[in-house]
């Protein structure tokens, strides 16, 4: 296995400026097992990084490791700077001022990230910690943010439940719960792999609409390739938890060098 | 090539209730409706729709697992639609067998895989003895792993041991729903790669069902396209150049494809 720890040097300035998000040498483990070896990357902000890789490559827990949501079981070692605050380390309350504020996620399965039994709208007070007496103007809010992922009759939204919608329906509201305390880094796990294929290419075209709007920093996690091609402006490629290769988009299509990245690269076809 | 499964008209209703919390049913609608297709031996359809077309619902009805409203189901020259019970029903799933879509569910975690593959053969009283070693090999496993449990193999491999288990009965019919869909692109490539393999050296007629125009494309010789609980059109070949029906042009303008 190659590990690639060094290829950060081949997209960054060298470390002349303070990057947006930086990772270095970032190693997670359970009970002595590594899920993600010496993962090095910097991101800037407004840029699309995507980290592509098979199940159980380690993608998933990179991304709960830079939220600060890891299982207590994982040891987590290396440095995670955003805006130049290290996350590694960082206690309970700090890492949950800035999930949702700064660092937003959308997960893979919106049937899991949401509550069946409570409301929409109820869902977005949680976010907002809204009280009885100002619902009315937190309800104009959501409908802004539903506006946002073009959710069709966003004022009917309110009152439903997950269950009544369709799974594209339900990611899109996801979307806009992740998106509604405008945060500056946007984690995506897969978003789309759990909907139909034409859902599908209306949910990357609306997160790539969003970022152009909003402009924030982005982490694109799919294992295909075609679709980190929409999204990315890098790519990283991740097998057994270790960067095999991390590339510009454009040159990492042109210029595959491991081969489970052309493998990976073939079966987008 | 002789005519295999011969479906007609085949319809299903299903109750909705009028509110989530009630009980009460409030109207029918047709889960599958007016559905016709026929499919030779060793041929292979793929069914490709949206989720909630009804692409499973056909699966369910072909498996007997659900019995239609309306319609006919004529499998080896034999009407299968009013079979029902055990004893009706078990010679037919002999030459049926399906592969399902979550592998962990539909393998039992406290079964070695020697005997979630032999079960089939055990249930018609077949001879056991190196079964389940030469059907592992046969999708591309170690043999050596008879004594394994489902939690030891990844998803691509567990998916590999659901094909075990359904060919070890050398079925006329296979049923694929949506078998690739919980893969990850390589895996999911492997899993064709081997149900062509398996197709071409045992001569099976496969059904498979797919949101995945692409993994169809590559593995079916004819596909059918479902919406809302109907076949809107049969064709050879994916490609917007000859499809007809304004849904399939969409279905495949849907397909990822790479944009730099």
């Amino acid at each position: 296995m190659v590990c690639v720890t060094g290829l950060t040097t081949n997209l960054s300035d060298g470390g002349r400026h303070m990057s947006f998000l930086k990772l270095n040498n970032v190693s997670v483990s359970y009970s002595g097992n590594a899920v993600a070896r010496n993962v090095s990357f910097s991101l800037e902000k407004g840029e699309t990084l995507g980290i592509a890789g098979e199940s159980g490559c380690g993608k998933s827990t990179l991304a709960k490791a830079m939220l600060g949501i890891l299982p207590k079981s994982a040891e987590l070692t290396g440095s995670i700077k955003y805006c130049g605050k290290e996350l590694v380390g960082m206690t309970e309350k700090e890492c949950s001022a800035l999930r949702g504020n700064e660092i937003s996620m959308v997960f893979q399965d919106p049937s899991a990230a949401l509550n069946p039994i409570r409301k929409i709208k109820h869902q977005f007070y949680d976010i907002f910690d809204t009280h009885r007496s100002d619902r009315k103007a937190t309800d104009e809010e959501i409908i802004h943010f539903l506006n946002h992922v073009h959710l069709p009759a966003p004022e009917q939204m309110l009152d439903r439940y997950p269950t009544q919608l369709s799974g594209g329906m339900k990611q899109r509201i996801v979307i806009a719960m992740a998106i509604c305390k405008t945060p500056q880094l946007l984690i995506a796990d897969e978003p789309t792999s759990a909907l139909d294929a034409e859902i599908r290419l209306q949910i990357i075209d609306e997160i790539v609409s969003l970022k152009e709007r909003l402009g924030f920093g982005m982490i694109y996690i799919s294992h295909n390739m075609a679709e980190l091609s929409k999204v990315a402006d890098k790519i990283m490629v991740m097998k057994n938890g270790s960067v095999i290769e991390y590339k510009k988009t454009a040159e990492l299509f042109a210029s595959p060098e491991q081969s489970y990245t052309k493998e990976l690269l073939a079966a987008a076809d | 090539m002789s005519t295999l499964l011969e479906v007609s008209n085949l319809t299903k209703l299903f109750s909705t209730r009028s509110s989530q919390f009630s009980s009460k049913k409030a109207a029918q609608f047709a889960a599958v409706e007016d559905v016709s297709f026929s499919l030779n031996r060793g041929e292979t359809l793929g069914l490709v729709g949206e989720s909630g077309c009804g692409k499973t619902t056909v699966a369910n009805l072909l498996l007997k697992l659900l019995n239609p409203d309306k319609g006919q189901i004529v499998f080896d020259g034999e009407d299968i639609t009013l079979l029902k019970g055990y004893k009706q029903l078990y010679p037919l799933r002999r030459n049926i067998q399906a592969v399902f879509q979550n592998s962990g569910s539909s393998l039992d975690p406290h079964m070695t895989l020697g005997d979630i593959i032999t079960e089939p053969i055990r249930n018609y009283h077949l001879p056991v003895k190196g079964q389940a070693e030469k059907h592992l090999e046969l999708v591309g496993l170690p043999p050596e792993w008879v004594s394994r449990k489902p939690h030891q193999l990844s998803g691509g491999q567990r998916q590999r041991v659901s094909i075990a288990r359904a060919m070890i009965l050398n079925p006329s019919l296979l049923i694929l729903d949506e078998a690739t869909s919980n893969l990850d692109v390589i895996t999911s490539a492997q899993i064709i790669k081997l149900m062509h393999h398996l197709h071409e050296e045992h001569d099976v007629a496969i059904i498979f069902i797919s949101h995945d125009i692409s993994a169809v494309d590559k593995l079916c010789m004819k596909k059918a396209v479902m919406k809302d609980g109907k076949i809107v059109e049969t064709l050879d070949s994916l490609s917007l150049e000859t499809a007809k029906h304004p849904y399939t042009k969409r279905l495949i303008q849907s397909k990822l494809t790479v944009c730099l």
